[in-house]
C-alpha cells in the first residue's frame, strides 16, 4: 500500500500548486511516474521548503499591505 | 497518548537533521528555510550608507511625531490648563509648549507622555509604531523581505514632503529671505540623499538596474518618435551652433577691442579713429539724446557703447580691416582674434624684395610677416583654423547639451520608476513575489540537479515502480498535510519548557489521520529529550516534526534509497 500523499495524482496536484517555473514543473511531472517511493519522499522533502516559502510569502505580503502608507 | 520504550525512541538519520534549515520567522508559526534566507539576504540586506540615512530620517521623524503629539495635546488641553490656573505666557513658543507637555510633573511639566495611548492620538502612535518596526526590521541580520519595500514606500513619502518644503523655501528665497535660501540648499541636498537611498533600495528589492532600464526606455521612446541619435543631433545642429559660437566670439573680440580703445588717452583715441577713418564714438548730440542725464565720461561712453554704439564701433573697424586686406568679415574677425590691431598700420618692407611685406601683430606679442602674395593663403589658414576651432567648440557644447538633457531624462525616468515602485503595493507585492520565486526555483533547481545526477533506472526497476503506483490511491491534499504539520509544530512550541514524560507526542495517529500507514518499526513519537534538544537547534521543532514524519514514511529496512552519484 502506497502512502497516499506519495500517490501520483496527489503529488501531481501538489507540484502544480507550488507556483514554480513551468519548466521545472514540467520536469517534475514528467519524472514523477518514474520515481520510486524513496525518491518521491525525497522530492516531497525538497518541495516542502517551497511550500513553506509560499506560506512565508503570504505573511510578508500581509505585513506589506498592513504597513503600506 | 501512547507510551513507548526507550528502545523505540526516534532513530534520526544524521543527514535528515540537516535537511531542513530553519530560523524563527516573526515569532509566528512558520519558519524560514535556509535556502530562502541565503537568497533573500543578498537582496534585502541594507547597506550601511542607506542604513545611516534611514536611521537619521526615522530618528528625525520620531522626534517630529513626539513634538506633534505634544503640540496637539497642548491645543486639546490649553483651555482646561488655564482654567486650573496654570500660567501660560502669551505667545508661548512651540519649544516651551513641548517642554511643558512632555516635562515631568516634578519639574513643573504636565507629564502627559502616557496620553499618547489615548484614542485621539492613535494616528500619531501608529506612525511611531511603524517607524519603530521599520527601524527594528532593517537592523535585523536577516531583513524581512517586505522591509525594503516598506522603507521605499516610507522614503518616497518623505521625499514628497521634502519637495513640498523645498518649493515653499524657494518661494521665500525669491522674496529675499537669505535664511530660506540656505535651508533650501540643505533641503535639496537632503532630497538628493533620500533619492540615492531610495534608488539603492528599489534596485536591490526589485532586482532592477533603474538607470539601465530608464536608458533603454528613453532610447526606445526616442526611436518610436523618430528622434535623432546623439550623432544625428550633432550633425543637424553643428552649423547653427558653430555660427552662434562665432557670433559670440566676434562680440567678445569687439568688446575687448572697445576696452583697449577706451584705455587709450584722448589723443591716442583720436589717432585710432583717424587710422580707421570713421567715427568710433557717438557724437555728443547723439549721446545727449540717447543717454539723457549722463556726462560724456569714460563710464558714460561705455554705457553708450552698450546702448547703441557697439554696432557703430564694430562696423567701423570691420569695414576698415576688410578694406585693408580685401577680405570678408569672417576672415577679418579671424585676424582680429589672431592679434591684428586695427589702429596699427600695416607696415611695408621694401628691402631686398620687390613686393611689400605685411607685418601683422600676433597674440602674445611679436608679429607675423607675410609677403603680399602669401597674404591670401595666410588669411585662409587663420580663417580655416578658427572655423575648425569654433566647430570643435560647438560640437563640445552640443555634446554637453545632449549629455545633460539625456542624463536629465534618464534621471527623470529613474525618479518616475522609484515613485511607481514606492507608491504601488501591487508592484511591491510583485517584487516580493519575484524574490520568493527566485528562492523557490533555487530549491527545485538544487533538487533537480541531484536527481539528474543519478543513474537511470533499469527497465525492471521502472516496471516495478509503475506497478506500485498503478492503482489510484485515496485523494489527499499534500498542502493541507503540510499545513497540519506546521500547526502541530506550533502546538508543540507552545508547550515551551514544560514538556515532560507525560507529554510525549505520538505522531502515528496524526499520520494515520492522513491515511499514511507509517512503518511500525519506525518510532512515531517525540520524546521530552528530543523536544528539548530540538528547541536548541537551528531546525527547531518543525525540523523535529518533519524528521519524525520522514522517518516514519521511510521504506522498511532493505528498501534502501538509491544514492545519488
Amino acid at each position: 500500500m502506497v502512502n497516499p500523499i506519495l500517490d501520483n495524482d496527489n503529488l501531481k496536484t501538489f507540484i502544480m500548486s507550488l507556483g514554480i517555473s513551468s519548466e521545472q514543473e514540467k520536469f517534475l511531472l514528467d519524472e514523477l511516474p518514474r520515481m520510486d517511493e524513496a525518491e518521491r519522499l525525497e522530492m516531497l522533502n525538497a518541495l516542502k521548503d517551497v511550500y513553506i516559502l509560499n506560506e512565508e510569502k503570504k505573511q510578508a505580503v500581509a505585513k506589506l499591505q498592513a504597513d503600506w502608507k | 497518548m501512547a507510551k513507548r520504550s526507550t528502545a523505540e525512541k526516534v532513530r534520526e538519520p544524521e543527514a535528515a537533521a540537516e535537511t531542513v534549515e530553519m530560523s524563527p520567522f516573526h515569532g509566528q508559526e512558520i519558519e524560514t528555510v535556509g535556502t530562502l534566507t541565503e537568497t533573500l539576504v543578498e537582496t534585502t540586506k541594507i547597506d550601511k550608507k542607506s542604513m545611516d540615512v534611514i536611521d537619521g530620517l526615522l530618528a528625525s521623524d520620531t522626534e517630529k511625531a513626539y513634538q506633534n503629539f505634544a503640540l496637539t495635546w497642548f491645543k486639546n488641553n490649553e483651555a482646561s490648563m488655564r482654567k486650573e490656573g496654570r500660567v501660560i505666557p502669551a505667545g508661548a513658543s512651540d519649544g516651551w509648549k513641548i517642554s511643558m507637555v512632555l516635562g515631568s510633573k516634578e519639574k513643573g511639566g504636565m507629564g502627559a507622555m502616557a496620553d499618547i495611548n489615548k484614542k485621539e492620538y492613535a494616528g500619531i502612535r501608529d506612525g511611531l509604531d511603524k517607524q519603530g518596526v521599520l527601524r527594528t526590521d532593517m537592523h535585523k541580520e536577516q531583513v524581512p523581505p517586505e522591509t525594503p519595500f516598506l522603507l521605499l514606500n516610507y522614503l518616497q513619502s518623505s521625499i514628497e514632503d521634502a519637495k513640498r518644503d523645498l518649493t515653499q523655501l524657494r518661494a521665500e528665497t525669491r522674496q529675499g529671505d537669505s535664511n530660506a535660501a540656505t535651508m533650501a540648499d540643505s533641503k535639496e541636498k537632503h532630497i538628493k540623499e533620500l533619492y540615492s537611498v531610495a534608488k539603492t533600495m528599489a534596485e536591490r528589492a526589485m532586482g532592477e538596474d533603474l538607470t539601465a532600464a530608464s536608458k533603454k526606455n528613453l532610447e526606445e521612446q526616442w526611436a518610436r518618435e523618430g528622434l535623432a541619435s546623439k550623432e544625428e543631433f550633432i550633425g543637424m545642429k553643428l552649423n547653427e551652433e558653430a555660427a552662434k559660437v562665432e557670433k559670440n566670439k566676434n562680440e567678445e573680440i569687439i568688446d575687448k577691442e572697445w576696452k583697449e580703445y577706451m584705455s587709450l588717452s584722448a589723443e591716442k583715441r583720436k589717432n585710432y579713429q583717424r587710422s580707421v577713418g570713421l567715427d568710433l564714438e557717438m557724437t555728443r548730440e547723439a549721446f545727449d539724446e540717447a543717454m539723457r542725464g549722463e556726462n560724456y565720461t569714460k563710464e558714460g561712453a561705455d554705457k553708450a557703447y552698450e546702448n547703441g554704439n557697439r554696432s557703430r564701433f564694430r562696423d567701423a573697424i570691420v569695414a576698415k580691416g576688410c578694406r585693408e586686406f580685401a577680405i570678408d568679415p569672417p576672415a577679418f574677425y579671424a585676424m582680429l582674434e589672431k592679434g591684428y590691431k586695427p589702429h596699427e598700420k600695416v607696415k611695408y618692407k621694401w628691402f631686398f624684395v620687390d613686393e611689400p611685406k605685411y607685418i601683422i601683430p600676433v597674440k602674445g606679442g611679436g608679429s607675423k610677416e607675410i609677403l603680399s602674395k602669401g597674404k591670401a593663403e595666410f588669411v585662409q589658414n587663420i580663417l580655416g583654423d578658427r572655423t575648425k576651432k569654433n566647430e570643435a567648440e560647438a560640437k563640445a557644447k552640443l555634446e554637453k547639451f545632449w549629455d545633460s538633457e539625456y542624463s536629465q531624462k534618464i534621471n527623470e525616468g529613474v525618479e518616475k520608476r522609484i515613485k511607481e515602485l514606492a507608491s504601488s503595493p501591487f508592484l511591491a507585492e510583485g517584487g516580493i513575489e519575484k524574490l520568493y520565486q527566485k528562492a523557490k526555483e533555487r530549491i527545485v533547481q538544487e533538487y533537480v540537479a541531484g536527481y539528474k545526477a543519478r543513474e537511470p533506472k533499469t527497465k525492471e526497476q521502472l516496471d516495478r515502480v509503475e506497478k506500485i503506483f498503478a492503482e489510484k490511491g485515496e485523494k489527499k491534499d499534500v498542502n493541507e498535510f503540510f499545513a497540519a504539520t506546521l500547526f502541530r509544530k506550533g502546538r508543540l512550541e507552545n508547550m515551551g519548557e514544560d514538556f515532560d514524560e507525560d507529554d510525549r507526542v505520538e505522531m502515528g495517529g496524526f499520520l494515520r489521520a492522513w491515511g499514511i500507514k507509517a512503518d511500525r518499526r519506525n518510532t512515531m513519537e517525540i520524546t521530552p529529550e528530543e523536544y528539548k534538544k530540538a528547541r536548541k537547534t537551528k531546525t527547531g521543532i518543525f525540523g523535529l516534526v518533519m524528521r519524525v514524519i520522514e522517518n516514519s514514511l521511510k521504506p522498511k529496512a532493505g528498501k534502501a534509497v538509491r544514492k545519488s552519484k
